[in-house]
């Protein structure tokens, strides 16, 4: 039986002058007691209605008249709203706290979160605006294909429907890389509060992955270092210490070449050197070429 | 290592014939210039439009029929490759693993290869070199900037996922007034067919019609009017230059009275590329509604003076 239900119950115990209290409703719906008196309490400071202890009596009454409001929430939309409640407390700005606070007050009190529970695809969508709005980093439960599910975190980037399907283009924490998440198959989703910048490959990288839906691989390209580079400049980075290699992705040699040359290099003794592929080396030496050629 | 040489597309805005040209010219397949071609080839008598003007209209034909017949009307024989991508399609990877040794052979061989969007550019290119280390081919498309390679992984997966491979094979004499025949034939058959490869496609004189109609309405894509204006108003100089030369052939002498129609046809496009510049893939377009009409009627114009002609090469081919 659902809050709702017991909510009416109670009501119209209360017009019937029959000064119910958390032992009948207990008793009724076979609950426990705490539970009842979360009922009055939501009855009283949700709804505002006017309902006091009668010690006389031995239970509740309406001090004045009231009348229940016309829309009641089903506990998967007190589910849904508190859900919403708490990740617009963690966005920045007045808006959102105002809206968690009306969540929250439309939900009455707050109670321990559940772990699982059923939230619509367009909450995602709304919370995940924001978050990009706001620089926010993202905690989800991806599914994948194969319906295992895996943690991730993500800079969201930008919302874009294909196909008559949401997706999200974001970079994923776990790959080093960017990658689109269908928002359906997005199981959970948290609102970080650690802030992101966006990566500065983010717009080759969208028009790679984003705009088109073939899958295209990119380069990957070995670059020895004399010293290490910050390799969160890099996509799918990996470092290899002994031999001062940095192995990455990467989508076009022109934004690679800028890259490149704003490093920092002015440390005394700084030195890079492509190893592969062949191409690139000698497409860079020719840009550097081209470039010296001006100065 | 590095193999094959350096090819750079003809200059036109048609990027499968200047493709085609640069790949030829390469091979020592073809020695002619590039009007010629479009000529020779039935290429200058495309036009195809999209009713919302988008600006896939100058590509979207049937292009394994219509490649072959082009080249083979100059004696040139190809071999095609072509398989479309979609969710349904089972052994588009494998067409692609097969092909990379048969481009790889060719380039070898001396013949740069035709293919479809070597770069995000949806346009045909060429691939005139390879590395199997790197595994990437060397490419160029119709851009000025020196392209990356493609890698052979990404063969075929262009924002419109057609894997497209033409090679030229060998070449064989061919009879130059049966070849022009030959593509007065085929432009005469574009310009009554109505509609191209899809319904949404409409093309020859229908193809006015869809321009002129899109544009009264005010409702199209107005990067894609720009840029359809510019590949056919280069397309029709460069047939000019050719119905220019073929006329001083006593077969086609018919054609000197009716040329004055042609290069009527040349100046509406002209103009309407002044109305309607091409200011690359990122600018901005937009059209007063006195731009619209005029387009409007420049498009009229042509569509009578090209009517005018291809009606009495009609006549005379018969």
């Amino acid at each position: 039986m659902g809050q709702l239900h017991r909510i009416k119950w109670v009501h119209e115990r209360l017009l019937k002058k029959e000064f119910p209290n958390c032992k009948d409703i207990s008793q009724a719906f076979e609950i426990s007691r705490r539970q009842a008196l979360r009922d009055v309490d939501y009855l009283r400071y949700s709804l505002d209605a006017p309902v006091e202890y009668n010690r006389s009596k031995g239970g509740y009454e309406y001090t004045d008249s009231f009348s229940l409001p016309l829309y009641f929430l089903r506990d998967d939309e007190k589910d849904r709203l508190e859900y919403l409640a708490s990740q617009y407390a963690l966005i920045p700005g007045k808006n959102s706290m105002e809206l968690s606070n009306l969540f929250q007050k439309i939900t009455g009190e707050q109670k321990e979160r559940k772990e699982h529970f059923q939230i619509h695809t367009s909450d995602f969508e709304e919370i995940i605006t924001k978050a990009i709005a706001y620089s926010k980093k993202l905690v989800i439960c991806y599914q994948k294909p194969s319906n295992d599910s895996e943690k991730r975190i993500i800079d969201p980037y930008r919302l874009f429907y294909r196909y008559n399907q949401s997706y999200l283009f974001a970079f994923c924490h776990e790959r080093a890389d960017f990658r689109f998440f269908l928002i359906e198959r997005i199981k959970q989703l948290e609102v970080s509060q650690q802030s992101y910048s966006f990566h500065e490959d983010f717009l080759e990288n969208y028009h790679l992955i984003a705009t088109s839906f073939t899958r295209q691989k990119k380069y990957k390209a070995q670059i020895f270092f004399s010293l290490k580079p910050h390799l969160d400049r890099f996509t799918e980075p990996q470092w290899d210490e002994k031999n001062r290699i940095l192995t990455f992705s990467f989508v076009n040699s022109s934004n690679l070449f800028r890259k490149l040359i704003n490093l920092d290099t002015d440390y005394p003794g700084f030195t890079f050197r492509i190893l592969s592929p062949q191409w690139l080396a000698e497409k860079i030496q020719h840009k550097l070429k081209t470039l010296s050629s001006h100065l | 290592m590095k193999k094959g040489k350096k090819t750079m597309l003809g200059m036109t805005w048609m990027s499968y014939l200047g493709s085609a040209y640069g790949c030829l010219k390469e091979a020592g397949l073809y020695a002619g210039s590039i009007h010629e071609l479009f000529g020779l080839t039935g290429m200058g008598f495309h036009f195809i439009m999209h009713d919302s003007l988008c600006p896939s209209g100058p590509t979207v034909y049937n292009w394994l029929e219509e490649h072959f017949e082009m080249l083979d009307r100059i004696g040139v024989y190809t071999r095609q490759e072509f398989v479309f991508k979609n969710s349904t399609t089972n052994t588009f990877d494998l067409a692609r693993e097969a092909a990379i040794k048969s481009i790889e052979e060719s380039i070898e061989a001396g013949k740069p290869v035709i293919t479809w969007g070597p770069t995000h550019i949806a346009e045909f290119g060429i691939i005139y070199g390879f590395d199997s280390h790197d595994r990437v081919f060397f490419v160029e498309d119709c851009m000025p900037e020196d392209p990356d390679p493609l890698l052979y992984d990404n063969l075929g997966l262009s924002d419109v996922p057609i894997f497209y491979v033409q090679y030229m094979v060998d070449k064989t004499d061919f009879n130059y007034d049966d070849s022009v025949l030959n593509s007065f034939k085929f432009g005469l058959n574009y310009w009554h067919s109505r509609v191209a490869l899809s319904p949404r496609y409409a093309s020859g004189k229908k193809a006015y019609e869809v321009i002129i109609d899109a544009l009264n309405k005010s409702d199209y894509d107005s990067f894609g009017l720009s840029y359809c204006v510019n590949v056919y108003a280069d397309m029709k100089i460069n047939m000019m230059k050719f119905l220019d030369q073929i006329a001083k052939r006593e077969k086609f002498s018919f054609l000197t009275p009716v040329l004055v129609h042609y290069q009527q046809v040349v100046d509406a496009f002209t103009k309407a590329v002044e109305l309607a510049p091409f200011k690359g893939p990122l600018g901005e377009y937009h059209y007063s509604v006195e731009a619209e009409k005029e387009i409007a009627r420049l498009m009229q114009e042509a569509l009578k003076n090209e009517e005018k002609f291809m009606m009495a090469v009609e006549e005379n081919i018969q």
